[in-house]
């Protein structure tokens, strides 16, 4: 049978052999399609089986795992290495790659859920040899999976001892170098912060996202430190305007002095930081700088101004924002103006009234908006 | 002359099959470097943090009272802490009004309409009594002809400062915002649209408006709608966009950023190609103001819409996407090999105007010159037929390979049977939907050069259960 295809094979190649030489090349590149469409086929069934058996697999051993995680991570102290480790066995049957992936991704996913502490995730993590699995990933010259590992340790909030993390802080491949740092920033303390010094790119909207998450988590164990020095130390207008906004968010109030020194900072984005920031740590003493500041200051600040001054909710900006209310003709602000009145209540609520009984189109459009309780996120309009 | 032709073709050709294979790479190192730094984690880490921006979800409706309702409710669930969805009403005859304002309980509110964008006029706006929608605008404005200019309505009345413009019919995955969210947010300022991958709906299995088991339609005419989305998104748009030459953003499914649309003039309210005249502008605009803007695509189908069931629909959406596209290089003919617009005047509208635009033209002629030369006895058949089976079993081969990147970015078939039907329609494909395919773009052309309006780019339903 296979000799006869192969006979099959060679006499139709002498045959094209005989056409002319363009008609024998197009052939050439027929037979070329053939064999690569017969070995994208075969890739395919391959993949569709394999991931298949792994599916099946993980739906298998997956919710075990689940229900053992979660009753050892809860207790960890009721249970001895020994029984951990046997019990772990019993369930995953062999010591595969695939078991240990699917056992980390149980044991995220339960973080998610619950807030264990964090000493059983390291002993866990410890004592099933999850970090020596790691570290071998991380071994090779994958960047991808030395970005997955770091994530890993990042969402379980641990630190292997198998795992050095200060040389991936250097990496050239700059995602690899950011977690490794945020997972650093995590456990180490002090010096970690100088990260902020070394930053030279802009601080991305992701980035401030995943640094505040790690901030969180520091507040959250009483690690965050004052950010103050690191404002100071800083020459990344991105980065100092990143590290205000943390100041306001975690309402670090022994710094309002910078914060009062950076509302006149020339750069337009800490200005904005600082001025919101204000507003957070509830500076009442501020409020009169940010109304004179008002009439000289940019789009944004302005826009900052307003919100500190919702934010502050003292009272004392009345008169200014009936002001502005009338002189200005820009939506954005009438409308954040408007919302900052109205949630001064008593006073407030009878300027508004008395700005409803003046009002005509666009301006009394506004107010009517502002006034209905069936519209939301009127404070981003 | 015939051989002049004859070499037209044949560098035509290999000038098209090259950029194949060059596709297939650029899409295949994006994918890896996809799968290597993004991850699920990412959910987790947006759905938690205070520093998350708002989007509006804006879908345009037409004469949808048969999937309206069901569809809302799907994009009411999408799992994003701050989002809106906005429906604006362009004027419909049918009861898609009555159907909202009966099923999310609504009454007419005093809502601050700002017109950034000029449409048709506005009515007026609804919001619902019902806490369980309120984050639900509905927006009624008169016909404007085309859903550019009701997506412009929806802009005006949305609040945040990126929105994602689908179709009613659309149902959408439930992390769709937290994935396409992501390159704006790493990428910064310099982002102007993303887009994902759409899939076709007609056969999957739903419930509580939310997918339950993807499936590969059992009609052959969205079957092979399906894989020629598959090969649209994969190979093109996320090949393009790992070089930042990403022509276009679907119309079904794309988030921008608002203020630059505002300041491009949003949706063409005439155009028939909305889709690629607003990333266009928006693009023109960050050009010509000296700013460097990116155009970003995610592999992951984040969207099933209903594709069309039979030859009469696929004509009527056809016709009209090929009229949109002869609109688009007339209004746009001075980014054509310009280099003021850097490699979108001097790759992406090149590309498209070559292999998207003369494509039909070429085909035509091409058949046309074949029929003369067989009147005439002048074809050298051993030739052709070797030609032919060389491009059959290439556009086969491409096809497979977009079939199992697919099934990389995520297995969404796990069953061989729908496998085997794409790998059919891949076979069946050259012989029955290109030739319609080709017949309904030239139509389009010139059903535009007669200068005949067509109107709202809606399509029959059959509704979805």
């Amino acid at each position: 049978m296979i000799n006869e295809f192969w006979e099959f094979i060679v006499g139709v190649y002498y045959m094209a052999e005989t056409f002319p030489l363009e008609i024998f090349i197009a052939f050439l590149l027929v037979i070329n399609n053939f064999i690569i469409f017969t070995f994208l086929l075969m890739l395919l069934g391959f993949l569709l089986l394999r991931s298949n058996l792994l599916n099946n697999k993980i739906r298998n051993v997956s919710p075990k795992l689940e229900v053992f995680f979660d009753k050892v991570l809860r207790d960890s102290n009721k249970y001895s290495d020994d029984f951990i480790v046997r019990e772990y066995h019993e369930l995953i049957k062999k010591r595969t790659s695939l078991n240990y992936k699917t056992s980390i991704e149980v044991m995220l996913k339960l973080k998610e859920k619950h807030n264990y502490v964090e000493e059983n995730i390291n002993r866990i993590f410890s004592v099933l040899s999850f970090g020596k699995f790691l570290n071998k990933k991380t071994s090779g010259l994958s960047p991808r999976q030395t970005y997955k590992v770091i994530n890993i340790l990042k969402e379980l909030e641990i630190s292997s001892e198998n795992f050095n993390i200060l040389p991936l802080t250097e990496s050239k491949n700059k995602e690899i170098s950011k977690r490794a740092k945020l997972l650093y920033l995590l456990f180490n303390g002090e010096k970690s912060y100088d990260f902020f010094s070394a930053i030279e790119d802009e601080i991305t909207q992701w980035d401030l996202i995943e640094l505040m998450r790690s901030f969180e988590k520091l507040k959250e164990k009483g690690e965050l430190l004052s950010l103050h020095t690191w404002v100071l130390n800083c020459s990344n207008k991105s980065v100092i305007s990143f590290l205000i906004k943390g100041i306001g968010y975690f309402n670090q109030v022994e710094n309002s002095g910078l914060i009062i020194e950076k509302i006149t900072d020339e750069n337009e984005d800490i200005r904005v930081a600082a001025i919101e920031a204000s507003g957070e740590l509830m500076l009442r003493e501020v409020e009169y700088i940010l109304r004179r500041r008002y009439k000289s200051e940019t789009f944004q600040c302005q826009k900052a101004i307003i919100k500190s001054i919702k934010k502050l909710n003292s009272g004392d900006s009345l008169n200014f924002l009936e002001e502005l209310f009338n002189e200005t003709h820009e939506n954005e602000i009438e409308t954040s103006v408007i919302n900052t009145i109205y949630s001064y209540n008593g006073e407030g609520r009878n300027l508004f009234k008395k700005l409803k009984k003046d009002a005509k189109d666009s301006k009394l459009s506004v107010l009517k908006h502002v006034e209905t309780p069936l519209i939301k996120f009127k404070e981003y309009a | 002359m015939l051989s002049i032709f004859e070499g037209f073709i044949l560098l035509y050709s290999f000038l098209l099959i090259s950029s194949y294979i060059l596709l297939a790479v650029l899409s295949i190192i994006n994918i890896v470097r996809y799968k290597s730094y993004n991850s699920e984690t990412e959910d987790v880490i947006l759905n938690n943090s205070a520093y998350i921006p708002g989007v509006s979800v804006i879908a345009p409706a037409y004469n949808e009272e048969k999937t309206v309702i069901a569809n809302v409710h799907s994009l009411l669930t999408l799992k994003y802490p701050l989002f809106e969805v906005v429906i604006v009403n362009d004027g419909s005859k049918d009861k898609t009004l009555e159907k909202l304002i009966k099923e999310f309980e609504l009454v007419e509110v005093p809502f601050n309409y700002v017109e950034k964008i000029k449409t048709k006029p506005f009515k007026r706006i609804f919001k619902s009594k019902n806490p369980k929608y309120d984050i639900l605008t509905i927006v009624d404005k008169e016909n404007g002809g085309t859903k550019a200019d009701a997506s412009n309505a929806g802009i005006n009345a949305s609040v945040f400062p990126y929105f994602l413009c689908t179709d009613v019919d659309c149902i959408l995955q439930e992390n769709t915002l937290t994935k396409m969210i992501v390159p704006f947010l790493k990428k910064g300022k310099k982002v102007v649209a993303v887009g994902a991958t759409l899939r076709m709906v007609n056969s999957c299995e739903l419930e509580g408006g939310r997918l339950k088991k993807v499936k590969v339609p059992k009609a052959l005419i969205p079957r092979f709608q399906e894989l020629e989305y598959m090969r649209a998104y994969l190979l093109s748009k996320f090949g393009w966009s790992l070089i930042n030459c990403v022509p276009n953003v679907s119309g079904g499914l794309g988030m921008f950023d608002k203020e630059i649309a505002i300041k491009a003039g949003g949706y063409d309210g005439k155009s028939h190609a909305e889709d690629m005249d607003m990333v266009t502008r928006m693009r023109k605009h960050m050009f010509d103001n000296g700013k460097e803007n990116v155009v970003d695509y995610i592999p992951l189908s984040c969207c099933w819409t209903e594709g069309p069931p039979d030859r009469k629909v696929l004509g009527t959406q056809r016709t009209r996407w090929s009229s949109g596209l002869i609109q688009l290089f007339t209004d746009h003919r001075k980014i054509l090999f310009n280099p003021k617009y850097k490699l979108m005047g001097l790759v992406v509208y090149p590309y498209a105007f070559l292999f998207e635009f003369l494509a039909p033209i070429i085909e035509a002629l091409g058949l046309f010159v074949l029929i003369i030369l067989m009147l005439f006895g002048q074809i050298n058949w051993a030739m052709a037929g070797v030609v032919f089976l060389f491009s059959y079993s290439f556009a086969i081969l491409i096809s497979l390979l977009i079939i199992i990147l697919d099934n990389v970015v995520h297995p969404y078939y796990d069953s061989y049977k729908d496998i085997f039907k794409l790998i059919i329609a891949a076979i069946l494909e050259p012989f029955i939907y290109h030739p319609l395919i080709v017949f309904y773009g030239l139509k389009g052309y010139i059903t535009f050069l007669r200068g005949k309006e067509l109107n709202w780019g809606s399509m029959t339903r059959a509704g979805l259960n």
